[in-house]
C-alpha cells in the first residue's frame, strides 16, 4: 500500500473533522452500549458465582431439606454415629443492615452461620488450614449475638471491631456486634466476601428465629469406594424430607434464571450497533462521494482498484478503532451506571447479588472493540466497493449511478422479501428456542428495510401531483429529487425507520405487557389490605409471620376475612420451584386461569383437597400440557409425592413461575406451621383508612408491613417499571445514532447537489426557497421513513410479545397497539428529519452560486 | 477484481487472527478459592475460673463427669497391649475439656442448643512397636448439641464416635477412629484406617494423688488440680490398622484431672511417669521442671501398693537421672530418651526405656507420650508404662 495514499487518506481525514468525527462517534456510541451493557451481565454474574464459590466452599455434596429445614440431631448423628469428619453444618438468611430501609434497598445482607470446628475442610476464609484460631474465636462462639465481616464492609458500615450494628430480620431488629474482621487476600477474595456477614450456628439460630434447624449440611465425600459407601450410610439415615443434592445443580438451576433476561439485553445493545452500522456507511459514502474526482485522477495515474478499495477500508478501519477506543472509554462510564440498573432488576425479580463495582474483564471490553471495528468494516464495504467503480476518466456521473440503483431496485426488493421470508420462518420453526427468535427478528427487520426504497420511491411518485398543488414547483421538484437520489435518500430513509419501528415495536409491547400486568393485578388483588414482614426480598428464607397472627386479625373490627399465604422454595424433580400455599374462603376470579381441568369453583376445590395450579411461565418452561393427568412431584418432608396439576394461572411475579397449593395440603406434606403473608378483607360499608388504622394499633409493636391494595398495587408496578428502564435508555439512544446518520446522509446528499442547487440560485431561486425544497424533501423522507415504521413497528411488536416474550419467560401477553403510538412515531420520524435538514441548508444557503457553480 | 478480493480476504483473515490471539491472551479468569485472615484480639488468660485451692470433696459417680466452672480438665487414658503372637502395642486416647469464659453464659431470650463455652479435644495415638509406626489424631469441638461433652452417672465422654463409656458399672468401653490415616499421622487415603476398640475392667481401688485429690504443682495454693488415676485397669479389645485387626490384651491407665492454671510462673513443663510393676505395685510421679533448670520443689507422685494403699512420694523421695537423649525431627525438641528412677525408701532402682524413640504428638500442642519398658537393676522386676514429656518443644507455661 503506497505511503503516498496513507497520506493523502490522513490528509482527507484531517481536513474533515466533522466527518471523521461523525464516523468515529458512530462506532464510538455503538460499542459503548455493546460494552456497557455486556459490563453489566459480566459483573453481575461474576458476582453471583464468587458469592456462590465463598458460600459453598469446596463441598461436593450438600444434604437439603423441604422448607421448614432440617433438624440439627441429623448433624450430630452424622458426627457422633457415622463417625464423619468433613461434613459442616450452615444456617443462613438474608438480613439487611441499618435501621431504615434504604429505597428499594431489600434484605442484601447474607447472615451465614458456620461451625468454626468443622469449617476447615469447606471454607478456609475463617478458620485457615492449620488450627482452629479458638483464642480468636471465644467472643464469637461464646457471646449472642456476634458476627464477622469482611474489611471493606466494615468499613462500608462504618464499623470498628466491638461495634454494635443494627439489622433488621424478618419480623424484627436485632443489634449484632462485630468481633472480627476477614482480611482478603486478593481482589477476587474480597469481591466474594462482599454481602457477607459469618457468625456462629448458635448464633445465626437465635437471630433468625430456626432454633433446632439447619439450612444444610455440606459433606466432602471422596470419590472412591470408600465414599460411595459413606453416601450409602448416609442416605441409610436421611428422614423423610432430606435429600442430597451437588452444589453444582443448585447454582446452575439458579443462575440460569437470568440467562432469558442477560440474552435479552444483550440482544438491544446489538441493536445500536446495528444501527450505527447505518450511520458508518452513510460516512463513508460520503467521504467517497466528495473525492469522486479525485479518485478518477488517482486511477488515471496508475492506482489500481484494489488499492482505492484498500484505501477507503483501512480509512474506516483506523477511525473505527479510534471509535472504538473512545468506545470502550465510554462503555466502562456507562457501564457503572447500567450495572446498578441490571444488578437492581436481578435483585427484583430474581435473587440476591451484591455488586459494588464493575467487574472490567479485558476479555468483553475487547470483544466489544473487535465489534466495533468489524461491524465498521462490514458497512464499509460497499461503498469501497463503489469507489473501484470510478472509472479513470471520471466520466461516471451522478446520474448513471442512480441509474443503477433504480435499475437494481427489484433486486433489492425480492431480497428484502427472501430476507423477512427466512426471518418468518426462523421464528415459525425454531421451536423454542430464543436465540433463533433474535436472528429472526434481525432479519425480519433487515428485510422490511429493504423494501424501503420500493415504496419510497411509489410513495414519492403517488405524492407528487399532490405536492405539486400544494407547494408549486417546489414540491414536485422535492418529491423527485427523493427519488432522483434514490442511492443516498433510500439509505437514510431506511436508517430512520428501522430506528422508529424498533421505538414503536419495543413502546407497544411494553405498553401491552404493562396494561396486561394492570388488568392481572386487578383480578388477583381483590383483598383491601396486605399484611407481611418487611424488606421483601426475592430470596424467600422461609422464615415469617407469627402464625397466630391470622386468626388475631380475624377478630379486629371490620373484617371479614383473611387469607393465609405461605411463599417457600420448595424442591422437586424439575428443581427448586416457588411454592405458594393459600388458605382462603374468598372464591378465586375465573379469568385467573389460563386454562382449568373443571369450572373455576370445581377447580378450586379438587386444590383443597390435593391438588396444584402452576403458572403460565412455569408450564412454559417445564413443557407441561395444558390438558388433563399433567402431574408434578414435590420432595416433601414425606418424601416425593406426585401431585395432580388441575389449571394453569395466570402469573406475572415470576418469570420462573409459581406453583400453588391448598394450605391444609401443604400442612399435611411439609412441617412448617410458618405464614408469609395475609390478605385482610373488610365488611360491607367499612372505610378503608379507619380499618388500616386499626390493625396497625393492634398490631403496633410487631415489625409488620400493612398496606393497602391501591399501596401494594403501585410497588408491583414501580418494578415493571424499573424493569424496563433499561429499554427506554436504549430506545432513545437508537433514536439518536439513525438522527446522526440521517444528518450525515442529508449533508452528504446536499452536497452532491450544490451544483445543481447553484444552478438555481442562479436563475432566481430565493435563500428562503431553497429553505423550504430542503426541508420539504427532509420532511418527506421522514414522513416515508414514519408511515413504514408504522406497519414494521407493529410487525416487530407482534413478534416480540407472542414469540421473543414468550420464550424468553413464557408469560402471555395481550398485544394492545393504540393509535397514538403510531402517531407518535410518524411525528418523530419527520421532525427528525426536518431538523437534520436545518445544518446542510445553513450551509448551502451560504454559499455563493457563483462558487457552486465552478463545481465542476 | 483480483486485487479486491485478495485484499478483503486479508482484511477478515487479520480480523480473525486479531480474535483469536485477544482471546487467548485475554481469557476471563477462572474463580478462586477465597482466602482470607482472620483478625480478632485473642482472648487467653484464666481470671475468674474456679480454682482448686484446698481439696475438694469428691462425690462419686456425678464428679467422675465434668466440672465445667475449672478451666482445664482431662479423662487421660493410656496402656500397653499385645497380640498372643507377642506384637506390641501403646494407645492413648485423652478427651480434654476446656472452659472458653468462666462464668454462666450470657444468654439471648431464645438461647440455641448449639450455644457453649466448654470446647472439647481428643488425642487418639497408637504406637506399632513392631511395625515402626506412630499414630497420632486430633479433633476438635464444642461442648454443645450433643457433638462433645461429657457426664458422670452415667459415666460417659465423648468426642464426635471417640469415646470412654461406662457400659456396665466397672467396664468402660473406649473407642475410636480414624479413616484417611496415612504414615505417621499425616493424611492419607480414606481407606486408611487406625481404630481402637477395648473393654477396660479396673482391678484396684482409684488412687488419688496428693491430699485427697488436691494435687499442688506450685508455690500458689491455686496451681494444683483434682487428681485421681485407676493405675491397674486389665484391657482387652482389637487394634486396626489399614486392613489388618489385632486382638489384643494388656494393662491400662486412666487419669483424671482438672483445675484452673496448673503450673506456676517460671514452671516450663512436666516429666510424668506412670509405671506399672510386676509385683502389683504402681509409681506414678511427675516432675515440674522450670525455667532455670531447677525442678519445683512441688513436684510430687504417688506409690501404690499391691492393696491399693497410696504412698505418698516427694520431690526428694525420687531421684530422676537421664540416660539419653532423642532430637525430634518434626519440631527440633531435644526429649530425654531413658531414664534411671531411683526411689530408694521403696529399694526400687528403676530403669525406664521407650518402645519407640519417636512418641510425638505434634497437634494443637507439641507433647511426647510414649509407651515404654521398665526393668529393674536386680532384675527382679519388670514392668511397662507411659511417659509424658511436656515443655521441651514449646513451652507449657501459662497453658495449664
Amino acid at each position: 500500500m503506497s505511503w503516498h495514499l496513507v497520506r493523502m487518506s490522513l490528509r482527507h481525514l484531517w481536513r474533515r473533522p466533522l466527518q471523521s468525527a461523525l464516523l468515529v462517534l458512530g462506532v464510538a456510541l455503538g460499542v459503548a452500549v455493546v460494552i456497557a451493557i455486556d459490563l453489566a451481565n459480566v459483573s453481575a454474574r461474576r458476582a453471583f458465582s464468587l458469592s456462590t464459590e465463598s458460600v459453598t466452599g469446596k463441598a461436593t455434596q450438600q444434604i437439603v431439606s423441604g422448607p421448614g429445614g432440617l433438624d440439627d440431631a441429623l448433624y450430630t448423628r452424622l458426627r457422633v454415629d457415622l463417625g464423619l469428619t468433613k461434613a459442616a453444618p450452615i444456617v443462613e438468611g438474608y438480613v439487611a443492615g441499618g435501621r431504615e430501609p434504604a429505597q428499594g434497598a431489600g434484605l442484601s445482607l447474607h447472615l451465614l452461620g458456620v461451625d468454626p470446628f468443622a469449617e476447615a475442610p469447606f471454607r478456609n476464609y475463617l478458620v485457615g488450614n492449620q488450627e482452629v484460631p479458638i483464642g480468636e474465636l471465644v467472643r464469637f462462639l461464646v457471646q449472642p449475638g456476634t458476627v464477622i465481616m469482611s474489611r471493606g464492609m466494615a468499613q462500608q458500615y462504618g464499623l470498628a471491631l466491638g461495634d454494635p450494628l443494627q439489622i433488621r430480620v424478618a419480623g424484627g431488629t436485632k443489634t449484632v456486634i462485630l468481633v472480627a474482621l476477614l482480611d482478603p487476600s486478593d481482589d477476587l477474595s474480597r469481591q466474594a466476601l462482599d454481602g457477607l456477614m459469618l457468625s456462629d450456628v448458635a448464633t445465626a439460630q437465635e437471630i433468625l428465629g430456626k432454633l433446632g434447624k439447619l439450612d444444610r449440611i455440606d459433606l466432602i465425600i471422596p470419590d472412591s469406594a470408600t465414599g460411595q459407601e459413606q453416601l450409602a450410610r448416609i442416605s441409610a439415615i436421611l428422614p423423610g424430607g432430606a435429600r442430597l443434592e451437588t452444589p453444582a445443580t443448585r447454582s446452575s438451576a439458579i443462575s440460569q434464571m437470568t440467562d432469558a433476561f442477560t440474552l435479552n439485553l444483550t440482544a438491544l445493545s446489538l441493536l445500536a450497533l446495528v444501527i450505527g452500522m447505518f450511520l458508518i456507511y452513510n460516512t463513508v459514502t460520503f467521504s467517497v462521494v466528495q473525492r469522486r474526482q479525485i479518485i478518477g485522477t488517482l486511477r488515471c495515474l496508475g492506482v489500481t482498484q484494489g488499492q482505492i478499495f484498500a484505501m477507503i477500508i483501512l480509512e474506516a478501519a483506523g477511525l473505527s478503532a479510534l471509535g472504538s477506543l473512545i468506545g470502550v472509554g465510554l462503555g466502562i462510564f456507562l457501564g457503572q451506571g447500567t450495572v446498578a440498573l441490571v444488578t437492581r432488576t436481578i435483585n427484583d425479580l430474581y435473587f440476591v447479588i451484591n455488586v459494588r463495582q464493575l467487574a472490567i474483564e479485558p476479555f468483553t471490553l475487547l470483544k466489544g472493540a473487535i465489534l466495533g471495528i468489524g461491524a465498521a468494516l462490514l458497512a464499509a464495504v460497499p461503498p469501497a466497493l463503489e469507489a473501484t467503480l470510478v472509472s479513470p476518466v471520471g466520466a461516471l456521473r451522478r446520474s448513471n449511478l442512480e441509474e443503477g440503483t433504480l435499475r437494481r431496485l427489484p433486486w433489492v426488493t425480492l431480497g428484502g422479501v427472501l430476507l423477512s421470508g427466512a426471518g418468518a420462518a426462523l421464528l415459525l420453526f425454531s421451536g423454542r428456542a430464543l436465540l433463533p427468535g433474535f436472528v429472526g427478528i434481525f432479519a425480519v427487520i433487515l428485510g422490511f428495510a429493504a423494501f424501503t426504497p420500493a415504496l419510497t420511491v411509489w410513495l414519492m411518485r403517488l405524492a407528487t401531483p399532490g405536492l405539486g398543488r400544494i407547494a408549486g414547483v417546489l414540491g414536485r421538484m422535492a418529491s423527485r429529487d427523493v427519488i432522483n437520489s434514490l442511492s443516498r435518500t433510500a439509505v437514510a430513509v431506511a436508517a430512520l425507520m428501522v430506528a422508529v419501528s424498533v421505538t414503536i415495536g419495543v413502546s407497544i409491547m411494553v405498553s401491552s405487557f404493562r396494561l396486561t400486568v394492570e388488568h392481572w393485578l386487578d383480578y388477583t388483588l381483590r383483598a383491601d389490605v396486605y399484611i407481611s414482614t418487611p424488606g421483601g426480598t426475592s430470596t424467600p428464607d422461609n422464615s415469617g409471620l407469627d402464625t397466630t397472627l391470622a386468626m388475631q386479625i380475624a377478630e379486629v373490627p371490620g373484617v371479614r376475612t383473611v387469607d393465609t399465604y405461605r411463599s417457600v422454595v420448595a424442591g422437586s424433580t424439575v428443581g427448586p420451584v416457588n411454592l405458594t400455599a393459600i388458605e382462603s374462603k374468598v372464591p378465586r376470579s375465573s379469568q385467573v386461569y389460563a386454562y382449568a381441568v373443571a369450572g373455576s369453583e370445581e377447580s378450586w376445590q379438587k386444590v383443597r383437597e390435593g391438588g396444584v395450579l402452576v403458572s403460565e411461565s412455569f408450564a412454559y418452561r417445564h413443557s407441561i400440557p395444558y390438558r388433563p393427568g399433567a402431574n408434578l412431584t414435590l420432595y416433601t418432608d414425606q418424601g416425593a409425592h406426585t401431585f395432580p396439576i388441575i389449571g394453569v394461572v395466570y402469573d406475572y411475579g415470576s418469570d420462573q413461575g409459581v406453583v400453588l397449593m391448598g394450605l391444609g395440603v401443604y400442612r399435611q406434606y411439609y412441617q412448617d406451621p410458618g405464614v408469609t403473608s395475609l390478605a385482610v378483607y373488610r365488611q360491607e360499608g367499612q372505610d378503608l383508612t379507619a380499618l388500616v388504622q386499626n390493625l396497625r394499633q393492634h398490631l403496633a409493636g410487631q415489625q409488620l408491613q400493612i398496606q393497602p391494595n391501591a399501596v401494594l398495587r403501585q410497588q408491583a408496578l414501580r418494578v415493571f417499571d424499573r424493569t424496563f428502564a433499561i429499554t427506554s435508555a436504549l430506545r432513545l439512544l437508537a433514536i439518536l445514532v439513525a438522527f446522526i446518520g440521517v444528518l450525515s446522509a442529508l449533508l452528504s446528499l446536499q452536497l452532491e447537489r450544490s451544483r445543481e442547487l447553484g444552478v438555481l440560485r442562479a436563475i432566481g431561486l430565493t435563500v428562503g426557497q431553497m429553505w423550504r425544497l430542503i426541508l420539504l424533501e427532509t420532511g418527506l423522507m421522514g414522513l416515508v421513513a414514519g408511515l413504514l415504521a408504522v406497519p414494521t413497528g407493529l410487525t416487530l411488536a407482534t413478534i416480540l410479545v407472542y414469540i421473543i416474550n414468550r420464550r424468553s419467560f413464557g408469560w402471555s401477553i395481550q398485544l394492545q397497539a393504540a393509535p397514538e403510538f403510531f402517531v407518535q412515531a410518524v411525528a418523530i420520524a419527520v421532525i427528525a428529519a426536518v431538523i437534520a435538514g436545518i445544518y446542510p441548508s445553513l450551509r448551502l444557503g451560504k454559499m455563493a452560486p457563483a462558487l457552486a457553480l465552478r463545481q465542476e | 477484481m483480483p486485487g479486491i478480493r485478495r485484499r478483503m480476504i486479508i482484511v477478515v483473515l487479520l480480523a480473525l487472527s486479531l480474535v483469536a490471539g485477544g482471546w487467548w491472551l485475554v481469557r476471563p479468569p477462572k474463580t478462586t478459592t477465597v482466602r482470607a485472615q482472620l483478625l480478632a484480639p485473642s482472648a487467653t488468660g484464666d481470671t475468674g475460673f474456679m480454682r482448686v485451692d484446698q481439696p475438694l470433696p469428691l462425690h462419686f459417680p456425678q464428679d467422675e463427669g465434668p466440672h465445667p466452672a475449672y478451666k482445664t480438665e482431662w479423662w487421660y487414658y493410656t496402656g500397653n497391649l499385645e497380640t498372643a503372637d507377642g506384637r506390641h502395642f501403646g494407645y492413648q486416647l485423652t478427651f480434654f475439656r476446656s472452659a472458653l469464659t468462666p462464668v454462666g453464659l450470657e444468654s439471648s431470650p431464645t438461647p440455641s442448643s448449639w450455644r457453649s463455652n466448654q470446647v472439647y479435644m481428643a488425642h487418639f495415638a497408637i504406637t506399632d512397636v513392631t511395625g515402626k509406626q506412630y499414630y497420632a489424631f486430633q479433633r476438635l469441638s464444642r461442648g454443645a448439641a450433643g457433638l462433645a461433652g461429657a457426664q458422670g452417672a452415667p459415666y460417659r465422654v465423648w468426642l464426635e464416635d471417640w469415646l470412654a463409656k461406662a457400659d456396665n458399672p466397672g467396664q468402660v468401653h473406649l473407642f475410636a477412629r480414624q479413616e484417611d490415616a496415612g504414615r505417621a499421622g499425616e493424611i492419607g487415603p480414606p481407606e486408611d484406617i487406625v481404630e481402637l476398640d477395648l473393654q477396660l475392667h479396673s482391678r484396684k481401688a482409684t488412687a488419688f494423688h496428693g491430699q485427697e485429690g488436691y494435687s499442688r504443682k506450685g508455690a500458689n495454693p491455686g496451681n494444683a488440680s483434682m487428681y485421681y488415676s485407676d493405675t491397674r485397669i486389665d484391657t482387652q479389645g482389637s487394634i486396626q490398622i489399614g486392613t489388618d485387626k489385632f486382638a489384643v490384651t494388656g494393662s491400662s491407665w486412666m487419669d483424671h484431672e482438672f483445675g484452673t492454671s496448673y503450673l506456676g510462673p517460671g514452671s516450663i513443663g512436666w516429666d510424668w511417669f506412670s509405671l506399672q510393676l510386676s509385683d502389683g505395685r504402681e509409681v506414678m510421679f511427675f516432675q515440674i521442671r522450670r525455667k532455670d533448670g531447677s525442678i519445683d520443689p512441688f513436684s510430687s507422685g504417688s506409690l501404690v501398693e499391691a492393696d491399693g494403699t497410696v504412698q505418698p512420694l516427694a520431690v526428694q523421695d525420687v531421684q530422676i537421672a537421664v540416660l539419653d537423649n532423642w532430637t525430634s525431627p518434626h519440631s527440633g525438641g531435644k526429649y530425654p530418651a531413658r531414664w534411671r528412677l531411683s526411689i530408694p525408701a521403696y529399694q526400687l532402682n528403676l530403669e525406664v526405656t521407650p518402645y519407640a524413640p519417636d512418641q510425638e504428638l505434634n497437634l494443637g500442642f507439641t507433647y511426647w507420650e510414649g509407651a515404654s519398658t521398665v526393668t529393674d537393676a536386680s532384675g527382679r522386676l519388670t514392668g511397662q508404662g507411659y511417659v509424658e514429656l511436656t515443655g521441651y518443644a514449646e513451652s507449657f507455661e501459662g497453658r495449664f
